[in-house]
C-alpha cells in the first residue's frame, strides 16, 4: 500500500458510512460546532462593519448610497481628525502614566523590603476591577476647578484663589486612564520579577555592579517583554476606553474617537455609517498594536524568566523604604481611596455643589437608585443592576464553558482547526467593545434578539471570552494532556473524560476566569451603551444615564453601588482564586 | 522469529504510517505480538516508537496500514475504520503517570472499573487485590499528589491493568525516576506483567531496560524498523552498524569483508587511516563478500594485555583507565581508531601504558554500515 | 376585577365607586371622546405602550403611567414604559428600527421636524383620528411649527432661554432680556456654549433666528470670545450652573430649573431664568405611532391622552414645558417656570423640513468657530 497515495486527515479516519461515528463522534461534533459558533460570532459583526464604513448616509438620515465618503470625511472634519490625535496623546500617556506607576510598583512589591508590601498588594491591583467610568466620575468630583473637592479644600485650608488641580481636560483623561490601568502592568510584570532566577542578577554583581545598577541594567531589561506586553495592553483598552473621555473630554471640547463613535452611533449626530468607519480607523489601530504583541512579544517572555520556583533577590532599600511605603500608598490612596471616599461624601448630597454640607446630608440618592420597589425610584437604575446581575452571572458562565471548549481545542487537539481558533481568540481583544458592539447591533438588529438581554449577553461574550480562555488555556498548559489520555484508555468518553478528570482539575482556573469575567461584565459599559434598549439597561448605563439626565449625587449613588458590589466580588476572588489566578 | 509454534500475533500492526504534515513520523512498519508476551519499541526520541504507541492506542488516527487485536480491528485506514480510544480495552502508563491529582490513589484505580459499571463491591476487592500486587496497599487513601514518583508509577500501572485490558501499552513510564527506583521498577514491572499475563508494548530510548525486560525488542530509528529480535539475538547479533551502537556500546570499525572463509565465517579489512588488518569475523545478516561492512566488537569481548599473543597484531597505547571496580574501562588508541575496552581489574592497566589487543573471531561481527 | 368586566360597564362602576375616595382626578364617561372609547378595548387588549422621548423624567413618567392607566381604565397590569434618551438618541432608534423593520417601541416624541416629515413620506407611521387635535391647530399654525396631521401631532413644545445662578460671583444683579445680556465681555469665562453639532434643537433655534433676522453670527463671535465652555446635554450644563462652574447658560430649559428646585428647594432663590425680546424659538415636539408597532392601538390612545387636558397637566406640572392647547390653565406648582406666552414674541419656522438641508452649513459654520 503505497502510502503516498494518501492525504493526511485531521481525525486519521476519513468520513464512511459504514463508520458513521468515526465523524460524529461526540468530539468532533462538540468542537465543529463550538467552532462554527466562535467563528461567527467573532466575524460576522467585523464583516458587517466593514461592508457598512462603505455606505454613505444622505441628508435626512434614511437613504444610503456606496462611497469612500466616510473615509474621507475622516480626513476632512472638522472634529474627527483631532478625535484622533487625541486618542493616540490619550493612549500614549495613559500607557506611559500605568506603564511607570505598574512597573514601579511591581519592582518595589516583588523585589525590595518594602514593609508590608505583601498586605498592600491586594490594594494595588484593586482599580483593575473597578471601572474606570466611576474613576472619571470620582476624580471629577475630587478635581473639577469649581466643584473638584480637593480645590474646595485647597481654597478652604489654604486660601488659594481659583483652583489647585484640573482633571477636566486631556491631562484628566490620561491621569484617571493611567491610573486605573496600572495594575494591568503590574501584573504582567509582577510574574516575571517574582519568578526570575536569580542568579542572573547574582551574576551581574559578582562583576561589581551595584544593586541599583543590577536592576536597571539587568532586571528591567529581562522583564522587557513583560512591560511592553503590558504597556501594548495598556496603549489597546485606554484607545477603546469610552466613559473615561465621555466624562472628563467631551464636554470641554476634548473628544476621542470612542466619544466621537458613541456620538455617531447612537447618540445625538447619529450616522451609523460614518461610525462604523472611524471603528474600522480605532479597530485597525488596536488589531495592529495586539498583533504586534502576540505575535513578537508575548513569546519572548517566555525564554527570560524560568518557570522554577525560586526565591527572588531582595533588595535592601534601607531607609529608603519608607519612601518605596509611602509612594505605594499614595497610589492606594489617588486610585482607590479618594475616589471612593468622594463618592459616598457627594451621594450624601441632594444637590452637590462642591462643598460639604451636614445639614443636606439624605440617603435619598440611594433610595433612589437601589430601592426597586419604591415608585420614586429610577428605572434606568434598579433595572440596571437587576440586569447587569443577570448578564454578569449567565454571561460568565456561557463564557467559560465556550472557554473550556475552545481551550481544550486550540491545546488538546492538533491541526489546522485549532490554529485558526486560536486566531479567532484573539481577534476580540484586539477589537474595542465599543467597535464590535457597533458590528453586532448592525448584525442582529432584524433578528429577535435586538432589544432583548440576550444581544447585551452575545455582544458580552464574543467580546470577553477570550480572558476566560486565557485563564483555562494557562491552567490547561499547565496540565499534562496525558491526564485525558489516561481516562480515554481507562475505559471513558470524550464527554465523561470532561466531566470526571479536565473539568476538576481545571476547576481553579474555570472559577478564576469565571468571577474575571462576572466583574468585566458587572461594570461593563461601552458595549451595553451601545446596545441597551428600554428595559435591558445595565448599572453603567444606569450610571450614564444618571450623569446625562440627573445630576451628580445621584449619579455618585449609583456609582457607588456598582463599586460596592465589585470590591466585595475582588474579596470572594481573593479568598477563592489566590493570587497566581490574577494574572492575566 | 525464532518460535516455531506459528500461533498469529494477538497484537498486529501492518504497514502502518502516520503523517506529522509532510513528516513521515511512521513509515511504512509491521510487527506482532504473541499474547502475554512483552514488546519493547526501542529508539532515540523522534524513531516514531511513541507514534507507533498512540496510534495502537487510538489517540490519534493513522494515515496508512492496519490494527487489530485478537479478532476485533482497532483501526484501518483502507477500510477507515477507527474504534475511540476508549472502546480499545487497553490500559496504558503514561511518562509522567498522569495520575489524577484531585482524587486518591483508590480513586483512580477504581475509574476504570466504575467506567465499565463494575459492582462496587467487586471494584473494592479488585482495587486491593491490584494495589497489594504493585505494592500500595499502605497509600490507598493518599491524594495522588502526597505520592512519590516510584509510588505513583505504581499506581499508574495499578490503575491500567486493573480492568484486565487486552493490551498494556508503556510510554517510557521509568524515564522520570531517578537511576536506582528505575533498576529497581525494571524488575518489578517486569514482575507484575508476568503475574497477569497481560500482551504489553513497551516504549523507551533506553536499551538496558529494553533487554531487562522483553521477550522481544524493536529497535527503531526515523519511523522505520532496523531489527527485530529477542534481547540477546538483539545485542548479539545486531544487522546493521545503527542497532550495534543503538544496543550497548560496540567498537565499529570502517572496512570490507574481503573474503568468505566458511558458513558464516569471513575475514573483515579494517580500513582506518594507514591501518590495513585483517581479522577473522563472523557474517552478519546480508553480508556478502566484498561487500563494505561495519566490524562491530563490544568492549567486554576485547582482550588487552600487555603481552602479545600472535596475529593480528593490533598494539596501542592506553590513553585512559577508569576503574570501575568489576572492571576498567579503558580507552586504547590504535592508529586514529580509539577502541573501548573493558578489561580485568586484575591487569591494573595504566595511561601512557603500549598494550596489545585481541579479538575473539566468534565476537567479531561485520554488519551491514 | 378588570379582566372579568366588560370595559364600558368597568367606566361606569369605576367612575361612581371610586368617586367616593379619589375625587379630583378623576375622569367620568362623559369626558372621554368617542375616538378614545373606541380606542380603550383595543389599547386593553394590546395591554403595553412603550412612548420613547428625551423629556419625560422618571417622576413624570411614572405619574403619566398612572394618570393614563387610571383615565381609561387600563388596570394595574398595563405596562407603560417611558424611554428616556437624548434627542439625537431617540431619533437615531427609532430610525434604526423602522429600517430593521422591528419595533420596541410604539409612540415617539421629540423635537425633530425634519425627520418625521421624511418617515411620514415613507409612510412610517399609523393614521391618527384625533378628538383633541382640534384644540391645538391654532396655536400650532401660529407659533410656527411643524405638523402633519393624521401621522404627525404637536403635543407639547419646550424654548430654550437663557439660566444662571446669581449666587456665583458677580452675578447678584445679572438679568437677562435680549441676547446682549448673554453675551456681555465681562461675563468671560463664565459662559456655556451649546454644542449645535451634537443637537438638531440648538441647530434649529439657530436657523429660526437667522430667519427672523438675527445676526446669529455676530452673536456665536461674541459668545465665543466668552471663552464658553460647549457641551450639549442640558442637565450637565445645569449642573455646572448650580455649582458655578459657568454662571450662565444662553440656552437651557426652564424645566431643568424647575427640576433642581424639586430636588433642593433652596436652589429656587439661585437659579433665574430669564427671556429673549429678540424671540423665543419654540420647540415643538412631534408625536407619531410607528406602523408596525406592537401597540399601535395603546400608542395612539396615549398620544389623544398628551393632546388632553390631564395628560397636559401631568407634564406641565412635571416637567415645566408647554402645550398648544387652546385656553390652557398650566398647574400652579409649574407656572412660575413659564413664560406668559402670549407676552412674547414667538419664533417658528416658515419649513422646518427644508431647514434640515441647513444643517451641515450652520454646523460647519459653528465648528469652525468652536471647535
Amino acid at each position: 500500500m503505497p502510502p503516498e497515495a494518501t492525504v493526511g486527515t485531521l481525525a486519521g479516519a476519513p468520513p464512511s458510512a459504514s463508520r458513521w461515528r468515526s465523524l460524529f463522534t461526540q468530539e468532533s461534533v462538540a468542537t465543529l460546532v463550538v467552532s462554527l459558533i466562535v467563528a461567527a460570532a467573532v466575524l460576522l459583526p467585523l464583516a458587517t462593519l466593514v461592508v457598512s464604513s462603505f455606505r454613505v448616509l444622505d441628508d435626512l438620515g434614511f437613504d444610503t448610497t456606496w462611497g469612500l465618503d466616510n473615509y474621507r470625511l475622516m480626513v476632512t472634519d472638522h472634529v474627527i481628525p483631532g478625535a484622533f490625535v487625541n486618542t493616540l496623546i490619550v493612549s500614549s500617556g495613559s500607557m506611559l502614566l500605568a506603564t511607570f506607576l505598574g512597573v514601579s510598583l511591581a519592582w518595589i512589591n516583588a523585589r525590595t523590603n518594602c514593609p508590608w508590601r505583601e498586605k498592600l498588594e491586594p490594594y494595588n491591583l484593586i482599580p483593575f476591577f473597578l471601572s474606570p467610568f466611576v474613576g472619571a466620575i470620582a476624580w471629577h468630583n475630587l478635581a473639577s476647578p469649581k466643584t473638584g473637592l480637593l480645590n474646595s479644600f485647597a481654597r478652604n485650608l489654604f486660601g488659594i484663589e481659583g483652583h489647585l488641580l484640573n482633571v477636566d481636560n486631556i491631562y484628566g483623561i490620561i491621569w484617571v486612564t493611567g491610573i486605573f490601568f496600572a495594575p494591568l502592568v503590574y501584573l504582567f510584570v509582577v510574574g516575571s520579577l517574582r519568578r526570575m532566577d536569580p542568579s542572573l542578577e547574582d551574576s551581574a554583581r559578582t562583576t561589581g555592579a551595584g544593586l541599583l545598577r543590577t536592576t536597571l541594567t539587568v532586571t528591567l531589561p529581562l522583564v522587557a517583554p513583560g512591560i511592553l506586553s503590558g504597556a501594548i495592553i495598556v496603549f489597546v483598552t485606554s484607545a477603546g476606553e469610552f466613559g473615561v473621555p465621555f466624562k472628563l473630554g467631551t464636554p470641554y471640547g476634548v473628544e476621542t474617537l470612542t466619544t466621537q463613535i458613541f456620538t455617531k452611533a447612537v447618540g445625538d449626530d447619529a450616522n451609523y455609517y460614518l461610525g462604523a468607519s472611524m471603528s474600522m480607523a480605532l479597530g485597525a489601530i488596536t488589531a495592529f498594536f495586539i498583533f504586534i504583541q502576540q505575535r513578537y512579544i508575548a513569546p519572548r517572555s517566555f525564554t527570560t524568566v524560568t518557570g522554577k520556583g525560586f526565591r527572588p533577590n531582595v533588595l535592601d532599600l534601607g531607609r529608603w523604604k519608607w519612601l518605596a511605603l509611602g509612594y505605594n500608598l499614595t497610589f492606594i490612596l489617588i486610585a482607590v481611596v479618594l475616589p471612593i471616599l468622594c463618592l459616598v461624601v457627594v451621594s450624601l448630597h441632594p444637590v452637590w455643589s462642591g462643598e460639604i454640607i451636614p445639614s443636606d446630608l439624605t440617603f435619598r440618592n440611594y433610595t433612589k437608585t437601589l430601592a426597586f420597589w419604591r415608585t420614586d425610584s429610577i428605572q434606568a437604575a434598579t433595572n440596571g443592576i437587576y440586569n447587569s446581575f443577570i448578564l454578569a452571572f449567565a454571561g460568565a458562565s456561557i463564557a467559560m464553558v465556550l472557554s473550556l471548549v475552545v481551550s481544550y481545542m486550540i491545546h488538546r487537539t492538533k491541526g489546522f482547526g485549532s490554529r485558526i481558533l486560536d486566531l479567532l481568540c484573539v481577534i476580540p481583544i484586539g477589537f474595542p467593545g465599543i467597535v464590535l458592539a457597533m458590528g453586532v447591533l448592525v448584525t442582529y438588529i432584524q433578528t429577535p434578539i435586538y432589544a432583548t438581554l440576550w444581544i447585551l449577553l452575545l455582544g458580552y461574550i464574543t467580546r470577553f471570552f477570550p480572558y476566560g480562555q486565557r485563564n483555562i488555556s494557562s491552567v490547561m498548559l499547565a496540565i499534562s494532556e496525558e491526564l485525558d489520555q489516561s481516562s480515554r484508555m481507562a475505559g471513558a468518553s470524550w464527554v465523561t473524560t470532561l466531566r470526571r478528570i479536565t473539568i476538576p482539575l481545571l476547576k481553579p482556573g474555570i472559577f478564576a476566569g469565571w468571577l474575571l469575567l462576572f466583574i468585566i461584565f458587572l461594570r461593563e459599559l461601552s458595549i451595553s451603551i451601545i446596545l441597551y434598549t428600554s428595559g435591558t439597561e445595565t448599572i453603567s448605563v444606569g450610571v450614564y444615564y444618571l450623569s446625562n439626565f440627573e445630576n451628580e449625587p445621584l449619579t455618585a449613588a449609583l456609582s457607588m453601588a456598582q463599586t460596592a458590589v465589585l470590591l466585595a466580588c475582588i474579596v470572594i476572588f481573593r479568598r477563592a482564586a489566590g493570587r497566581e489566578a490574577l494574572s492575566a | 522469529m525464532e518460535n516455531q509454534k506459528a500461533t498469529a500475533p494477538y497484537l498486529e500492526v501492518s504497514g502502518l504510517v502516520k503523517l506529522f504534515g509532510n513528516d513521515r513520523a511512521v513509515d511504512n512498519i509491521s510487527f506482532g505480538v504473541e499474547r502475554g508476551k512483552f514488546l519493547t519499541l526501542l529508539g532515540p526520541s523522534g524513531c516514531g516508537k511513541t507514534t507507533t504507541l498512540m496510534s495502537i492506542a487510538g489517540l490519534h488516527g493513522i494515515d496508512g496500514g492496519e490494527i487489530r487485536v485478537g479478532e476485533s480491528t482497532y483501526t484501518s485506514f483502507s477500510r477507515k475504520l477507527f474504534l475511540p480510544p476508549e472502546k480499545r480495552d487497553i490500559g496504558m502508563v503514561f511518562q509522567s503517570y498522569a495520575i489524577w491529582p484531585h482524587m486518591t490513589v483508590t480513586q483512580n484505580v477504581a475509574y476504570p472499573l466504575e467506567i465499565r459499571k463494575v459492582d462496587p463491591a467487586e471494584i473494592e476487592s479488585r482495587v486491593a487485590d491490584v494495589l497489594r500486587l504493585v505494592g500500595l496497599s499502605d497509600m490507598a487513601s493518599k491524594l495522588a499528589t502526597q505520592l512519590s514518583g516510584g509510588q505513583q508509577q505504581r499506581a499508574a500501572l495499578a490503575r491500567a491493568i486493573v480492568s484486565n485490558p487486552r493490551l498494556l501499552l508503556f510510554d517510557e513510564p521509568l524515564s522520570n525516576l531517578d537511576l536506582k527506583l528505575r533498576e529497581q521498577m525494571r524488575v518489578e514491572l517486569k514482575r507484575i506483567q508476568n503475574e497477569v499475563g497481560i500482551t504489553s508494548v513497551y516504549v523507551t530510548h533506553d536499551q538496558a531496560e529494553a533487554l531487562v525486560m522483553s521477550d522481544e525488542i524493536i529497535v527503531m530509528s526515523k519511523g522505520r524498523i532496523e531489527q527485530t529480535g529477542g534481547p540477546h539475538e538483539i545485542y548479539a547479533r545486531p544487522v546493521n552498524r545503527y542497532v550495534s551502537n543503538f544496543i550497548g556500546v560496540a567498537n565499529l570499525l570502517e572496512g570490507r569483508v574481503i573474503r568468505v572463509t566458511g558458513p558464516g565465517r569471513g575475514e573483515f579489512e579494517v580500513n582506518h587511516g594507514n591501518e590495513r588488518v585483517q581479522l577473522p569475523c563472523c557474517l552478519g545478516e546480508g553480508v556478502s563478500e566484498g561487500a563494505s561492512a561495519v566490524l562491530s566488537v563490544r568492549p567486554e569481548n576485547v582482550d588487552a594485555s600487555r603481552e602479545e599473543r600472535g596475529a593480528p597484531r593490533l598494539e596501542g597505547e592506553v590513553l585512559e583507565a577508569i576503574f570501575l571496580g568489576n572492571c576498567v574501562d579503558c580507552r586504547v588508541r590504535w592508529g586514529e581508531f580509539e577502541w573501548k575496552v573493558l578489561a580485568h581489574p586484575r591487569d591494573r592497566l595504566r595511561p601512557g601504558e603500549r598494550v596489545f589487543l585481541h579479538l575473539d573471531p566468534n565476537h567479531s561481527l561485520a554488519v551491514q554500515p | 376585577m378588570r379582566n372579568r368586566i366588560e370595559p364600558f360597564a368597568l367606566k361606569v362602576s369605576a367612575a361612581s365607586a371610586v368617586a367616593l375616595f379619589a375625587v379630583a382626578t378623576f375622569a367620568t364617561a362623559a369626558d372621554l371622546t368617542p375616538q378614545e372609547k373606541k380606542l380603550i378595548p383595543l389599547a386593553k387588549k394590546e395591554g403595553a405602550v412603550t412612548i420613547i422621548n428625551p423629556l419625560f423624567s422618571d417622576r413624570t413618567g411614572t405619574r403619566m403611567a398612572a394618570a393614563f392607566k387610571k383615565r381609561y381604565g387600563l388596570g394595574d397590569d398595563f405596562q407603560f414604559n417611558n424611554l428616556r434618551k437624548g434627542t439625537g438618541a431617540t431619533v437615531a432608534q427609532v430610525r434604526q428600527e423602522m429600517k430593521a423593520g422591528k419595533f420596541t417601541v410604539d409612540v415617539h416624541l421629540v423635537s425633530d421636524p425634519g425627520f418625521f416629515a421624511a418617515a411620514a413620506k415613507r409612510g412610517a407611521y399609523e393614521k391618527l383620528d384625533s378628538g383633541y387635535w382640534k384644540n391645538h391647530t391654532e396655536l400650532v399654525k401660529s407659533a410656527g411649527q411643524y405638523s402633519n396631521y393624521p401621522y404627525v401631532v404637536v403635543p407639547l413644545a419646550y424654548t430654550f432661554q437663557p439660566v444662571w445662578n446669581t449666587s456665583c460671583p458677580g452675578m447678584e444683579n445679572f438679568k437677562v432680556t435680549s441676547y446682549n445680556d448673554v453675551l456681555a465681555s465681562s461675563l468671560k469665562g463664565k459662559t456655556i456654549a451649546s454644542d449645535l453639532t451634537k443637537s438638531g434643537t440648538y441647530t434649529n433655534t439657530t436657523i429660526s433666528l437667522k430667519e427672523a433676522g438675527i445676526d446669529m453670527k455676530g452673536i456665536f463671535t461674541k459668545l465665543k470670545a466668552t471663552d464658553p465652555l460647549i457641551e450639549f446635554r442640558t442637565e450637565p450644563k445645569m449642573q455646572m450652573l448650580i455649582n458655578c462652574e459657568r454662571s450662565v447658560d444662553m440656552w437651557n430649559l426652564s424645566g431643568r430649573v424647575y427640576q433642581n428646585v424639586l430636588k433642593k428647594p433652596a436652589l429656587a432663590k439661585i437659579l433665574k431664568v430669564g427671556y429673549y425680546k429678540e424671540g423665543q424659538v419654540m420647540l415643538g415636539n412631534q408625536a407619531a405611532v410607528l406602523k408596525g408597532a406592537q401597540h399601535p392601538n395603546a400608542g395612539k390612545l396615549l398620544i389623544e391622552f398628551l393632546l388632553s387636558k390631564e395628560g397636559a397637566d401631568v407634564f406641565v406640572e412635571g416637567e415645566a414645558i408647554y402645550t398648544f392647547m387652546k385656553g390652557y390653565q398650566a398647574p400652579a406648582a409649574a407656572a412660575p417656570y413659564l413664560l406668559d406666552l402670549s407676552q412674547h414674541k414667538l419664533l417658528g419656522m416658515k419649513d422646518w423640513v427644508a431647514a434640515r438641508k441647513q444643517f451641515k452649513p450652520v454646523r460647519s459654520d459653528w465648528t469652525k468657530m468652536f471647535k
